[in-house]
């Protein structure tokens, strides 16, 4: 408290600087642009310091008194301009729908300019909540809740002083200013920092107790209103032709976690398809430039319109009877299915195989040529039902070719990265085999006797051919490289081949039938084409051995990072019990080492003695001891009322004054017997007679 | 602006509860509750510092108008917890007309010590005013939440003597016995004979000791002084409710107080006696100057414009006590039609008539319908024998 002044101070711009970085940095997070999260977070960050700077060159004019009007200017300003503004962030800034986060951030960034006085810098904490409050709306961004209780905190902090700096106003006003005399005397006893930052932290546990129940409470009624989620940013949704992302192969031990994904209800599926990719590079995978996304012409012509006919189950049929142009299979089989996200979902939406049908939410749907379907804002605690269309892979005859129209996608049976030394032992594994089907099973047991899945693989060195080191050299890893492996060896003896990316739901069904696929059961596989019966998976993993402490679904993986969901709340819970027990044990000792010595000891005792003796007379005469008065002209002034008592009072007052009041300290036997008098004492005040004049 | 910073983070607050609870988002209900957790917290940290306080109050028992006021207070807790600072406000009864008051120190209450703070005010107002009342502001530490709680403690009591107000009046010898040598400006102890001893009172000079008799008698005794001529000064005010005039804080009749306490110090100082017909019984006088002094100011604190009876009235129920040869001083400022035949029955006495004209004590233009400086009643006024001094416009009480 003795370094707080009565004006503004670098700590204070930089507590509200915390709160509006923080904000501004989940908001962008949250709507998956880091770029813009960067560019507005850091841009707060200057105009807080520019504004310090403004703020000590007119604090002794009277141009600061009109900072209330520019901020409020700015305000209205930033709302009057907000999609001009928008267009200035990066990446084309946020979604329409959130054009309000534009508003509320650059109020920020331009109010932070003329916050020169305690108000207006305490009013940027109201833009920081409410961007807060977006991106808990949305939550699309996990840390939201961790950086909010920061937030809280460095405001709370800043709201702390800027409350002192006024009572030190005040006190000046009063005729006494100095920080230092004050604390000596008349703000001793105030409840200080320690007392603050434990009510923080109790704050902070409270919420982190009270919101799960709040939330159990209101459950019922909870979720009535269904909120349209801003799309994830999603580099492949990019309209540049050619564009893709890379899947990267091959990265080390796997981290995932048991957090749920999504739901899926349905019969006969165990592997749920999220993307398929096409081109491999030698260490990742990655689209090729047939499927650029959601601009290409035969993306948007099957983008739901009245022009869709409708399926035998009512919903938009783009392709009806069949299957998309690249998954064009015989007679399949057609499986319903229903998907419960439990996040938001990916552009493409997870599914058995290609939909066929759309059942429902059908609008502003698109309908991809993988067979995918995706949303560009989808309501939340929307489920997704649909029907999609299954090979019959368990029936495929022997003779069956492994044939795919080079026309879809010449990539599927692309071999320009493969090793030569993969290739070669594709070609002595398949030789003796005649058939498609028979060489595609030869080379997924050849992969399973030849290599261990482990799940803490170590990472495949750069510059080095992914496959190649996983078949020959390290011989261990996970449904990555068992898949790349796959494909790769599969093309290289002329079997159209993709590396698909997907789950596995294989999970126990719940009470409604649903199956939660959580983040470990993120899978790879390999899929074949077979002609008429479609993309064939053929999954290695399957057969393999695991090195032990390496199997998926083990204790390993399944434990997750070390900051997984579950390990956070550990931790967090842990230092929050700490960083509340630890000020209040060593204050709890310092109290305790105190109280050892003996006059602190003896002197507790004796004030104890004297307030509950005081309080007794106080109590029977109902009037209150004067400051300014001793306790002997106390209980004199009172003798009538004593009665009976009062010589006992007088006596009893005298030995307080004496032992108080000497140089020497009382023995801890001197109190228990004035302790002894007093509750003598209290028993004869009840049973006193007046005294005689 | 805290108080609407405050007021905005309590509606941030409901409205992330009530949009939690509709879209079912967990990250909302952990801020909402946060918040929420924080603004109860700082209410419950304001009731707290609120309660369980006991106060001392000490305050000047007189002071005269226009002189600060140091009012010091001392306050305790009676539970033992630390509390963020307090501020005290006191319950000034607002009759009391504060020009300026300086904000009390915030003071954090302790539970062994008792913590004193002051603050200072200037009464403008004459009177004798008592309150009780103080209220106790107590602000959460992060300034989000004040309450406030009003305790009743003992009362404080505090007279606001006038200022005595120069005025320079010339009363006419033939305005009463004895004038003539208090316009002289003769005082006692300048060559006035002793014309006889008495007993001390307290307030006798030292110097006026008779120790010859002192020492016979065992008591002490002094010398007693002619008073100039034995001049006898009545003062009456027109205290008739309504008659008090102005819109400001300075009014007809505070003025006639200021006047009438500067002459009656003048006056005293020349030997005459001063009487209040009006507020005081006749054998209540002392005969020590400085005694009356005292007493004549108690006596124009007390007096307030709020009688039923008139100027008229109040000089009939006088009668018995007016004697030949004493000047009665008049002091109004509204006509009263029955003045000027009381006053021709009133016999053997000397009237004087200080006329007050209210209109300058108006701020605005229009003044009361029947002032006393009317040229028409002022010329009835001397019909009927009374000497009329128009007294001059007081723009300040001190």
């Amino acid at each position: 408290m003795n370094k707080i002044k009565p004006e503004l101070g670098a700590f204070d711009y930089f507590l509200a600087a915390i709160g509006a970085v923080l904000a501004t940095f989940s908001v962008g997070m949250a709507v998956g642009k880091p770029t813009i999260a960067a560019f507005l977070s850091s841009g707060v960050l200057i105009t807080i310091g520019v504004g310090f700077m403004i703020s000590r060159s007119v604090r002794k004019t009277d141009l600061a008194n009109y900072d209330g009007y520019l901020w409020a200017g700015l305000a209205i300003t930033c709302w009057m301009f907000v999609r001009d503004l928008n267009a200035v962030l990066p990446e084309e800034g946020f979604p329409f729908r959130l054009v309000a986060a534009a508003a509320l951030c650059w109020m920020l960034i331009l109010c932070s300019l003329v916050s020169w006085r305690d108000q207006t810098l305490l009013f940027l904490s109201l833009p920081c909540i409410a961007l807060f409050g977006l991106v808990g709306t949305f939550d699309t961004y996990r840390p939201a809740t961790g950086l909010f209780f920061i937030f809280l905190v460095a405001s709370g902090v800043l709201y702390a002083r800027v409350h002192q700096r006024g009572m030190l106003i005040r006190a000046g006003k009063a005729g006494n200013g100095d920080p230092t005399l004050l604390r000596r005397g008349p703000w001793k006893w105030m409840a200080g920092p320690e007392w603050a930052m434990a009510s923080g932290f109790l704050v902070i546990l409270l919420s982190l107790v009270g919101a799960p129940a709040l939330q159990m409470t209101v459950k019922n009624v909870a979720g009535q209103i269904k909120i349209s989620l801003p799309t994830p940013s999603n580099s492949q949704t990019s309209s540049v032709a050619g564009s893709t992302s890379s899947y990267f192969i091959g990265r080390g031990p796997n981290r995932a976690t048991d957090a749920p994904v999504f739901k899926i209800k349905g019969d006969g599926f165990f592997y749920v398809l999220e993307r398929s990719l096409s081109k491999y590079t030698g260490s990742s995978w990655g689209e090729s430039e047939y499927f650029v996304g959601v601009n290409s012409e035969l993306d948007k012509k099957y983008s739901t319109n009245e022009m869709l006919e409708r399926g035998p189950n009512g919903g938009f049929a783009p392709w009806p009877n069949t299957v998309p142009p690249g998954e064009e299979i015989d007679n399949p089989r057609l499986v319903p299915f229903e998907l419960e996200p439990v996040r938001a979902l990916p552009l493409h939406v997870m599914r058995p195989g290609p939909i066929v049908e759309l059942i429902s939410p059908t609008k502003e749907a698109t309908f991809y040529s993988d067979g995918s379907v995706g949303y560009l804002a989808l309501p939340l605690n929307t489920n997704i039902k649909a029907v999609a269309a299954m090979a019959r892979s368990y029936n495929i005859p022997i003779e069956t070719e492994a044939r795919v129209d080079p026309d879809l996608d010449p990539a599927y049976k692309d071999t320009g990265n493969i090793s030569p030394a993969v290739a070669q032992l594709a070609a002595d594994v398949t030789r003796p085999y005649r058939t498609d089907l028979q060489k595609a099973q030869a080379i997924k047991t050849e992969i399973e006797r030849r290599v261990k899945y482990n799940l803490n693989a170590e990472k495949i060195p750069s510059g080095e051919d992914a496959v190649y080191h996983f078949l020959f050299k390290s011989k261990e890893g996970y449904c990555d490289l068992f898949a790349s492996s796959m494909v790769m060896m599969a093309r290289s003896v002329d079997l159209p081949a993709r590396y698909v990316l997907g789950y596995i739901a294989d999970g126990e069904k719940d009470k409604d039938g649903f199956v939660t696929v959580r983040e470990r059961d993120y899978h790879a596989w390999a899929e074949i084409h077979f002609e008429g019966y479609g993309w064939v998976p053929f999954d290695p993993t399957e057969g393999a051995q695991a090195v032990p402490g390496g199997e998926r679904g083990s204790t390993s993986s399944a434990r997750g990072p070390i900051f997984s969901d579950e390990n956070l709340r550990l931790i967090g819970t842990v230092f929050i019990v700490f960083a509340l027990a630890f000020p209040i044990t060593v204050y709890g000792l310092r109290a305790a080492a105190m109280f050892t010595k003996k006059d602190v000891r003896v002197k507790t005792e004796l004030n104890r003695q004297h307030s509950r003796f005081v309080r007794m007379i106080e109590r029977e005469v109902k009037s209150p001891k004067r400051f300014s008065s001793t306790l002997q002209e106390f209980t004199a002034n009172y003798a009538t009322q004593l009665g009976s008592t009062a010589n006992e009072a007088s006596l009893i007052a005298g030995d307080f004054d004496e032992m108080m009041f000497s140089p020497r300290i009382p023995e801890a036997t001197n109190i228990r017997e004035l302790s002894a008098r007093i509750t003598k004492f209290k028993e004869a005040l009840s049973r006193r007679t007046p005294q005689e004049a | 602006m805290k108080r609407y910073a405050a007021i905005a983070l309590t509606t941030a607050a409901l409205f992330l509860v009530v949009m939690a609870i509709l879209v079912a988002s967990p990250p909302l209900f952990y801020m909402a509750t946060g918040i929420m957790a924080t603004l109860v917290g700082s209410r419950l940290q304001a009731w707290l510092s609120i309660r369980y306080l006991r106060f001392e109050r000490h305050a000047p028992p007189a002071v005269k108008i226009g002189e600060p006021v140091t009012v010091q207070i001392t306050v305790m807790s009676e539970r033992k917890l630390k509390r963020p600072l307090v501020t005290v406000v006191d319950g000034l009864p607002g009759k009391l007309r504060i020009r300026s008051t300086t904000p009390s120190l915030p003071v954090a209450p302790s539970y062994d010590q008792p913590i004193r703070t002051q603050y200072t005010f200037t009464p403008m107002r004459r009177g004798r005013f008592s309150w009780k009342e103080l209220t106790v502001y107590g602000t959460d530490a992060l300034g989000l939440s004040t309450l406030n709680k009003s305790y009743d403690i003992d009362p404080v009591e505090l007279s606001v003597y006038p200022a005595p107000i120069p005025v320079s009046i010339s009363i006419s010898p033939t305005g009463g016995w004895g004038l003539s040598e208090l316009e002289s400006g003769k005082r006692k102890g300048t060559g006035l004979e002793p014309r006889g001893i008495r007993e001390y009172v307290t307030g006798d000079p030292i110097r006026t000791i008779h120790w010859k008799s002192t020492a016979k008698t065992g008591n002490l005794m002094v010398k007693e002084f002619e008073t100039g001529s034995g001049v006898s000064l009545k003062m009456m005010l027109q205290r008739t409710q309504g008659t008090d005039l102005g819109d400001s804080s300075t009014t007809t009749f505070e003025a006639m107080c200021g006047h009438a306490l500067y002459l009656a110090d003048e006056f005293l100082d020349k030997g005459a006696s001063i009487t209040f017909p009006q507020m005081e019984a006749y054998d209540a006088m002392t005969d020590h100057p400085d005694v009356r002094a005292r007493d004549i100011r108690d006596v124009l604190t007390d007096i307030q414009p709020d009688a039923i009876d008139s100027l008229s009235d109040d000089l009939t129920s006088a009668a018995n006590w007016i004697r030949q040869g004493d000047t009665i001083l008049m002091f109004l400022s509204t006509r009263d039609d029955a003045l000027p035949a009381t006053m021709l029955q009133t016999s053997g006495a000397q009237f004087v008539c200080l006329i007050y004209d209210p209109a300058p004590y108006f701020s605005s233009s229009k003044g009361p319908a029947s002032p006393a400086s009317n040229p028409e009643y002022i010329g009835i006024l001397e019909s009927a024998g009374a000497q009329v001094i128009p007294m001059p416009f007081v723009e300040n009480l001190i």
